[in-house]
């Protein structure tokens, strides 16, 4: 009796295995390629952006840093206006365009956000999100060499989010050239904390990670389906 | 029990000049905003602030008396008004018969067509129309039917016995004028008509014409005024506006075509968008940003400006 629950036991669990295994490769096909990449990203990062980061977070005073943090924040908001549109999110729309509009004005360029007290919440939305909302499948999981995680659906939406980013009609080249470095800088610190929370193999964690928050975001945080027999 | 003896002279000291003023009303809005107009200096301006008093009381035979008042307050220059020009003063009753004001006074002529569309905050996009002349008109008398399912009709005479008008610069005598306007609402459509008609030394109307239609948050409407006093021989000036509430936040926008002048020079067009955001019951603040085209701006009908103001009211 005791052998037929061990075998049964063994089968269950050489299933299920089986199953993770399936759900890996669905999501990430090119593993190999993703690693590899992963790798080259995590040099960098290691050698150049993390320093980098904590060296901005350890020198600038808290308030420039939110400052900082506020005016590229301004800056995506734009970008969230029009895909909230794009969504058919009127609300949303309107409550984006009129952040962009107070925090660009009486919140000195964006440096600060009145927009937020003022009792308009922030929605990021990016063209990756608007293809989701429209039914358009992620695709494989993809690391892009310094971008980092991604897909192939979100890779794409990157194209149409740099035509709108307000840094790319930054003229002269020089000064758009530093706030792109600066914006990287400052999205690379905010991640510093976030970073603790990575144990085990990172990059399974970093890809779990992205895939739960970019589908966390494409549904504006509800849950599409909840199956309560896995619990 | 000395406490309690002052406690109550305290408050029946307090609670008599209540009761007598329990009819009413003081009110107001302060408004400042700050406004970058092409070809001017940033300004921090008042942007029409206006502090009033409106009271009621029973009259013997059922109707209601009204009295109101209302005037400038400018945040410039921190005083009431500006010289000889205040906002209203009229008194008037009202009842089942309709009401009847006299007095310094919003006419129909404004308040159920051009009014429409004057749906920004920022002053400085008030400017196609003529208050002076087509707005608030002192030495009125109007009356105003009741709401008959939905119509409204309104008659009413401008008699001055000196001469000149607020604006338009005609400062011959006997400048009367007589008013017809009617409005109609049903479904959130409305529909209003009016013709002022000036008599004397200045002999010519101010017809308009307005159209709304609201349907939940949004709201849409288009005005049309042609206006012999101030614009002799040039086109009508058309005016579409539109707005659409989300929660607190609220976009605006609209569109003025001037038309031609009175020489046949096109006036050009002007283009708005504002958004404002409700702080509380009583406050919002607003951004505004005027486009003209060339030729508005040639014509000195519009320039662009963007305006960032706060507006507080009690």
């Amino acid at each position: 009796m005791m052998l037929i629950k061990n075998s049964l036991l063994s089968i269950l669990f050489m299933f299920s295995v089986s199953a993770v295994a399936d759900d890996r490769l669905d999501v990430d096909p090119w593993e190999g390629f993703n690693r590899a990449m992963f790798s080259f990203n995590d040099t960098v990062d290691r050698y150049a952006l993390k320093p980098a980061a904590q060296g901005y977070k350890a020198v600038t005073p808290d308030i420039i840093e939110t400052g900082v943090s506020n005016f590229f924040g301004n800056l995506s908001d734009v970008g969230s206006t029009l895909n909230s549109a794009l969504q058919l999110k009127g609300e949303d729309a309107g409550q984006s365009l009129a952040r962009v509009v107070f925090n660009t004005t009486i919140g000195l360029g964006g440096i600060i956000d009145v927009a937020t007290p003022m009792g308009l919440p922030e929605h990021n939305e990016d063209f990756g999100q608007t293809l989701g909302y429209w039914g358009v499948e992620t695709g494989p999981y993809l690391v892009l060499p310094l971008l980092g995680p991604s897909n192939i659906r979100d890779g794409l939406g990157l194209i149409p989010d740099s035509m709108v980013d307000p840094v790319g009609e930054v003229d002269p080249i020089r000064t758009r050239n530093q706030l792109y470095g600066l914006r990287i800088i400052d999205t690379r610190a905010n991640l510093l904390a976030a970073e603790e929370l990575l144990t085990g193999d990172r990059y399974t964690a970093m890809r779990d990670a992205y895939l739960q928050r970019r589908e966390f975001l494409v549904n504006d945080g509800k849950v599409a389906s909840f199956d309560q027999d896995q619990f | 029990m000395k406490k309690s003896i002052i406690a109550l002279a305290v408050a029946g000291a307090l609670t008599a000049p209540m009761v007598a003023q329990a009819d009413a009303t003081l009110y107001g809005s302060l408004r400042v905003q700050i406004a970058d107009a092409d070809g001017s200096d940033l300004d921090i301006q008042d942007n029409t602030s206006r502090i009033g008093i409106k009271a009621t009381s029973e009259l013997f035979s059922g109707a209601t008396a009204i009295a109101h008042f209302e005037t400038y307050a400018n945040t410039e220059s921190g005083s009431f008004g500006t010289p000889n020009k205040g906002r209203l003063a009229y008194v008037g009753a009202t009842g089942d018969f309709g009401t009847v004001l006299v007095g310094r006074q919003w006419l129909p002529a404004y308040l159920w067509t051009v009014g429409k569309t004057d749906i920004m905050a920022a002053a400085n996009t008030e400017t196609t129309h003529s208050y002076g002349t087509g707005g608030r008109q002192g030495n009125a008398a109007a009356y105003i039917s009741p709401d008959l399912s939905g119509l409204q009709l309104a008659v009413a005479a401008v008699a001055r016995k000196a001469p000149g008008v607020d604006a338009g610069g005609d400062t011959g005598a006997d400048v009367d004028a007589t008013h017809l306007a009617a409005t109609y609402s049903v479904a959130g459509f409305g529909v209003a008509l009016s013709t002022l008609q000036y008599k004397g030394t200045v002999d010519e109307n101010i017809n308009s014409l307005g159209l709304s239609y609201s349907a939940g948050d949004a709201y849409v409407a288009l005005s049309v005024e042609d206006d012999e006093v101030n614009r002799n021989g040039a086109d009508n000036v058309i005016i579409l506006a539109g707005s659409y509430a989300l929660g607190n936040t609220k976009l605006l926008a609209s569109i003025t075509d001037f038309g031609d002048d009175a020489s046949n020079v096109d006036g050009g067009k002007r283009y708005i968008a504002e958004v404002q955001q409700k702080l509380g019951k009583q406050a919002f603040v607003f951004a505004n940003y005027i486009e003209a085209n060339g030729k508005a701006e040639d014509a000195t009908n519009a320039v662009d400006t963007f305006a960032v103001g706060y507006n507080v009211s009690f």
